[in-house]
C-alpha cells in the first residue's frame, strides 16, 4: 500500500483520521492525547497536500517527496516539544503538591493552603461545559466548512478546499475557545498547516527554502509557545491565562 | 557577500546568548556592557554591508531596493539607541533583550533582502516571534504585570500568525493571478486579505485589540522594538509591494477606495479610543494605531503625495516612538518602577523627560516646526485631493490625538506632585540621548526636503 497516495481503499481512512485528530485537538485537555492528535493531523496533512499537489517540478528526497518530509518531521517535532511542555509541567505539578503534602504533614498547612485546595479542586473539576462548548465550536466549524467549500470553491479539488477551510475554521474555533496557552497554541499550528496546504494547492513547483522557513517557522512557534506556558505556569501554577488575571483582581479587591 | 548579510546577525545573535550565558549580566557589569557592543557593532557593520555595491546578487535572489536601504539604516540606527537607552535603564539584566534585538534586526534584513516574497512574509512572522521574547521579560515578582504581560504576549502571538496566513494566502491568490490573468476576480481577495493581514500587524483599528495591552504592560524599549521597528519595516515591504504591483491599488481606484476610507475610519475611531483609555500605554497604543492607519491611508492614495507622506511619517513614527519609549523608560527608571498611571507632578522631577515627551507627543500630532508636521501635512493634501469630508476626517483625528496627550501630558506631569515619593535623578547619558533626539525632531522639521527627496528618489526607483 502506497501511503503517499490517496486511493478509494484509504480516503475515508485519511479524511477520518484528519476529523478525528481535529475534534481530539479541539476538545481534550489531556496532554497524553492531545500531543499525538496533532502529530496525525500532521502526518494526514502531508499524505493529503502531497496528493493533491500537481506540480511539474517536484522535489525529492529520495523516495519521499520533500513536502511531506519537511511538513511530517515539523509536525513530529511541535509534536515532541508540546508533550515534552506538557510533562514537564506536569512533573513541576507534582512536586509541587508533593511538598504540600509534606507541609501538610508536618503541620504548615494552614488556612492559606486550604484555600488554594479548594481553588486547586475547583478548577479541576469535571465540567460538561468544558467538553461541550469546543465540541459545538466544531460542529459549527465543520458546518462553515462544509458551506465555504461548496459556495467558494477555489482550487477545483473538492478534498482540498475543504481539508484548507477545515483546518481554518477549526483552528480559529479552538483559538477561540480555548482557555490555557497551549491550547491556544494548538490552535495557531492547527490554522498554520491549513496555509501550508494551500501553499501545496495552488503554487506550480515546490520552493525548498519557502517548505524549509515554513517547517522551521512551525518548530519555532511551538518552541515559543512552550517558552510562556513554562514561564507562566512556573510563576501561577496554571496554564488558564483567564485564571492568572482574576486571581490577581482578588488579589487587588 | 549575501551570506555574511544574512548570517552575521544570527551568528551574532548566538554568540551574545553563549557570552551571556557564561558571564551572567546580572553578576558581571563588564557582559552587560558587552551586551550593549556587540549588537551595536554588529548594525553598524550591517549598515556599512546594506551600502555596498556588491550586495545585491547578479541573479535577482537578494536585491536591496533604495527604499529599503534608507529604513534599514535609520532603523538601525535607531535600534542602537534603543539599545543604549535600555542599558542606562537596567534592561539588560536578564541577558534576553540584546540577543532578541539582533534576533529581529537579522530578520528584517532577510525580509527586506530577499526576493522571494513568500519568505518575505514568514521572516516578519519570524521578527515578531522574537520580539515576544522581549516583550514578556518583565519582573516575575510584580505578578499582576506578569500575568498581563503574558495575556497580551498570547494576544500579540495570535495576531502575528493570523498576519502571517493572511498575506501567505494573498500571495498564494497573487501568483495564481500571475499565472492566469482572467482570474481577475482574484485581484479583490488579494487586497482584501493583504489590507487585513497588514492592518493585524500595525494594529489598525479594528485589528488591534493586541496593541494597547503591549505596550502598556511591556518594558518600553520592548514597546519600541515591535512598533518602531518591525511596524516601521512591515510598511517598507507593503509600500513595495504596493509599488511593486500597481494592478492591485495604484490601477484600480475602485479597490482602493474602500481601503482608504477603512483607514480614515480607523484613525478617527483610534482617537475616540484613546480619549477613553485609564493608562497612559493604552492610550499611546490607540494614537500609534491612529497613526499607522493615517499611514496606509497614505500608501493606498493614489496620489504622489500620499505615498510620499506616508513614508515619510513612517520615518517620523519610528523616531518619536523612540523619544516616546526612552523618556517613557527614563521615568519608570527614575521612579523605581512605579507604574507612571499612579504618578503625578513629575515635571518638576524629570524636566528632561517631560520635554521629550511632549515634543514626542506634539511629533506625534504634527504640530508645525517638528517631524511629524511634513508627514502629517502631505497626508492631508492627499486626503483634501479626495474631497472636503476625507481632510476633515484626517483633521478630526489629529485633534483628537492631541486632546489625548495633552490630557495625558498635563495628568502625569504638571500636576501635584506625589507627597514622600522618592525618585532618581535622571541619568546623564539618558539626558543627553533624549536632547539629541529632541534635536533630530526639530531637525527633520524645519528642514525636511532632503529626507522627504530620498523617499521619493527611492519610490521612482521601486516603481
Amino acid at each position: 500500500m502506497n501511503f503517499f497516495t490517496l486511493d478509494a481503499g484509504n480516503y475515508g481512512f485519511f479524511l477520518g483520521a484528519l476529523l478525528l485528530s481535529l475534534v481530539v485537538i479541539a476538545v481534550y485537555k489531556d496532554w497524553l492525547l492531545l500531543t499525538p492528535a496533532l502529530v496525525v493531523q500532521y502526518l494526514v496533512m502531508a499524505v493529503i497536500a502531497n496528493d493533491l499537489n500537481n506540480t511539474a517540478a517536484r522535489v525529492m528526497l529520495g523516495p519521499t517527496p520533500l513536502a511531506v518530509f519537511l511538513k511530517g518531521m515539523s509536525g513530529v517535532v511541535a509534536g515532541l516539544i508540546l508533550f515534552l511542555t506538557g510533562y514537564a509541567i506536569l512533573f513541576a505539578a507534582r512536586g509541587f503538591r508533593r511538598e504540600e503534602a509534606e507541609a501538610e504533614a508536618s503541620g504548615l498547612g494552614g488556612l492559606r493552603r486550604f484555600f488554594y485546595r479548594e481553588e486547586a479542586a475547583r478548577l479541576n473539576r469535571f465540567r460538561y461545559v468544558d467538553y461541550l462548548l469546543p465540541l459545538g465550536a466544531v460542529v459549527i466549524a465543520v458546518g462553515a466548512t462544509y458551506a465555504l467549500t461548496t459556495l467558494l470553491p477555489f482550487s477545483g479539488n473538492f478534498l482540498g478546499d475543504f481539508s484548507f477551510y477545515l483546518l481554518g475554521s477549526v483552528g480559529i474555533a479552538i483559538m477561540v475557545v480555548g482557555r490555557d496557552i497551549l491550547k491556544l497554541g494548538a490552535g495557531l499550528l492547527v490554522s498554520l498547516n491549513g496555509a501550508d496546504l494551500l501553499y501545496s494547492l495552488l503554487r506550480n513547483g515546490d520552493s525548498p527554502l519557502v517548505l524549509g522557513i515554513s517547517a522551521t517557522i512551525t518548530i519555532l512557534l511551538a518552541l515559543l509557545i512552550s517558552y510562556l506556558a513554562i514561564l507562566y505556569h512556573s510563576k501561577m501554577k496554571t496554564l488558564l491565562i483567564s485564571e492568572g488575571v482574576r486571581r490577581q483582581r482578588k488579589q487587588v479587591s | 557577500m549575501q551570506f555574511v548579510i544574512l548570517a552575521l546577525p544570527f551568528l551574532m545573535t548566538f554568540f551574545v546568548l553563549v557570552f551571556e550565558g557564561i558571564f551572567r549580566p546580572d553578576r558581571f557589569v563588564f557582559s552587560r556592557t558587552l551586551g550593549v557592543v556587540w549588537p551595536v557593532a554588529t548594525l553598524l557593520v550591517e549598515i556599512v554591508l546594506i551600502w555596498q555595491p556588491t550586495a545585491n546578487s547578479p541573479d535577482g535572489a537578494f536585491v536591496f531596493s533604495t527604499l529599503s536601504r534608507i529604513f534599514l539604516s535609520f532603523l538601525f540606527g535607531l535600534t542602537g539607541v534603543a539599545l543604549v537607552v535600555s542599558y542606562i535603564t537596567g534592561f539588560l539584566l536578564s541577558g534576553r533583550f540584546s540577543p532578541a534585538t539582533l534576533a529581529i534586526c537579522g530578520t528584517l534584513i532577510a525580509a527586506l533582502y530577499i526576493s522571494n516574497i513568500f519568505l518575505v512574509t514568514l521572516f516578519f512572522v519570524l521578527a515578531g516571534f522574537f520580539s515576544i521574547v522581549a516583550l514578556v521579560d518583565v519582573d516575575t515578582e510584580n505578578e499582576e504585570r506578569f500575568v498581563r504581560a503574558i495575556k497580551a504576549s498570547v494576544r500579540y502571538l495570535i495576531a502575528i500568525v493570523l498576519f502571517g496566513l493572511t498575506l501567505f494566502i494573498a500571495l498564494i491568490f497573487l501568483e495564481r493571478l500571475r499565472l492566469d490573468p482572467q482570474l481577475s476576480g482574484f485581484i479583490q481577495v488579494v487586497v482584501a486579505l493583504s489590507v487585513v493581514g497588514f492592518s493585524m500587524r500595525l494594529a489598525i483599528f479594528p485589528f488591534n485589540l493586541w496593541l494597547p495591552d503591549v505596550i502598556e504592560e511591556a518594558p518600553g524599549m520592548a514597546a519600541f522594538l515591535v512598533v518602531g521597528l518591525i511596524n516601521v519595516a512591515a510598511v517598507v515591504f507593503l509600500a513595495d509591494f504596493w509599488q511593486e504591483n500597481p494592478t492591485l491599488i495604484y490601477d484600480n481606484y475602485r479597490i482602493a477606495q474602500p481601503v482608504m476610507i477603512m483607514a480614515l475610519t480607523g484613525a478617527v475611531f483610534a482617537g475616540l479610543m484613546a480619549l477613553g483609555q485609564n493608562g497612559i500605554g493604552k492610550m499611546i497604543a490607540y494614537t500609534v494605531s491612529g497613526d499607522f492607519a493615517l499611514i496606509l491611508f497614505g500608501l493606498a492614495s493614489p496620489h504622489r503625495t500620499g505615498v510620499n507622506g506616508a513614508l515619510f511619517e513612517a520615518v517620523n513614527l519610528a523616531l518619536l516612538q523612540l523619544l516616546i519609549f526612552t523618556c517613557l523608560s527614563v521615568v519608570s527608571y527614575c521612579s523605581n518602577g512605579i507604574s507612571i498611571n499612579n504618578l503625578t507632578g513629575l515635571g518638576r522631577r524629570m524636566p528632561v523627560a517631560a520635554i521629550g515627551l511632549l515634543v514626542g507627543f506634539l511629533g506625534m500630532v504634527g504640530l508645525p516646526f517638528l517631524s511629524g508636521f511634513a508627514g502629517k501635512y502631505l497626508l492631508l493634501q492627499s486626503a483634501a485631493q479626495e474631497g472636503l469630508v476625507w481632510v476633515l476626517a484626517g483633521g478630526l483625528a489629529l485633534g483628537l490625538f492631541l486632546i489625548a496627550y495633552l490630557r495625558y501630558f498635563h495628568r502625569v506631569f504638571m500636576g501635584n506632585d506625589v507627597p514622600g515619593l522618592k525618585t532618581l535623578p535622571e541619568p546623564p547619558t539618558a539626558i543627553l540621548l533624549i536632547l539629541v533626539l529632541v534635536f533630530f525632531v526639530l531637525l527633520l522639521g524645519l528642514w525636511p526636503a532632503p529626507v522627504l527627496g530620498w523617499l521619493d528618489a527611492a519610490l521612482r526607483g521601486v516603481a
